[in-house]
């Protein structure tokens, strides 16, 4: 993983604005980059920190990222996005490092020309990054235990019921 | 060949290192490179199954063939969002 404090700058191959950072996400440039006057809607998705899961209370969450690796694949996610959807721009920020509750962790915004191709657009994405994209979340809870998030994983390596 | 294998989330914490170089001279597969990874690294194996592997950022399986100097990574399913 890089471990420069700096922003890495979007990249803008097409229309798709792609990036990973370790500083808070701008959303709404995000959301204003994939604004066009070929699209009759605009869908933002921001993913953010809970604090409660079941009985468990997080305080933070820390985000490592395979930087290399991730940026394509968002990139190939985007790309993928415009031949299964009227995608007219789509933009995918996720952020990296420590982040608190509340904190907005993932953000999507697409456009299309009319609304329901939006969120249809915006619910593969956000579906399939959490699937794909090469980038693991660790739970800080409040009684100091440290978890590695895995689906399909615990800490020692069998199986665990979804929640 | 020179490979580096990069270890991420819980499989840096089981093997206690975020990278490390091997070579191989075996048939250049992927698999001859995760049988030394298990090999080095015998506390991977309660989930070794269900790591995810790629080479020179995509994903790839153990058929996969490298080339000299090959980024192979190592990581347990991904979580981000």
């Amino acid at each position: 993983m890089r471990t420069t404090g700096t922003f890495e700058k979007g990249r803008c191959v097409d229309t798709a604005l792609i990036e990973l950072t370790e500083s808070p996400i701008d959303f709404e440039s995000l959301t204003n980059s994939v604004r066009d006057h070929r699209a009759g809607a605009v869908v933002l998705f921001l993913g953010t920190v809970r604090e409660i899961t079941g009985t468990e209370e997080t305080v933070q969450l820390f985000y490592e990222a395979y930087g290399e690796m991730a940026r394509r694949s968002m990139q190939e996610l985007a790309e993928e996005a415009q031949r299964r959807f009227p995608v007219v721009r789509s933009a995918i920020s996720h952020r990296t490092g420590v982040l608190a509750p509340g904190d907005v962790s993932v953000a999507i915004a697409v456009s299309t020309p009319h609304r329901a191709q939006a969120f249809e657009a915006g619910r593969w994405l956000i579906d399939t990054l959490k699937e794909k994209v090469p980038i693991w979340k660790q739970e800080h809870y409040k009684d100091g235990r440290v978890d590695w998030v895995h689906p399909g994983l615990n800490s020692s390596g069998s199986p665990q019921v979804s929640p | 060949m020179n490979i580096r294998v990069l270890f991420f989330a819980q499989a840096k914490v089981l093997t206690g290192v975020s990278s490390v170089a091997l070579t191989t001279a075996g048939d250049g597969s992927l698999g001859d490179i995760q049988q030394q990874v298990l090999q080095a690294y015998p506390a991977l194996s309660p989930i070794f199954s269900q790591l995810l592997w790629a080479v020179n950022g995509q994903y790839c399986d153990s058929s996969c063939r490298l080339s000299e100097n090959a980024e192979v990574a190592c990581f347990p399913p991904v979580s981000g969002g």
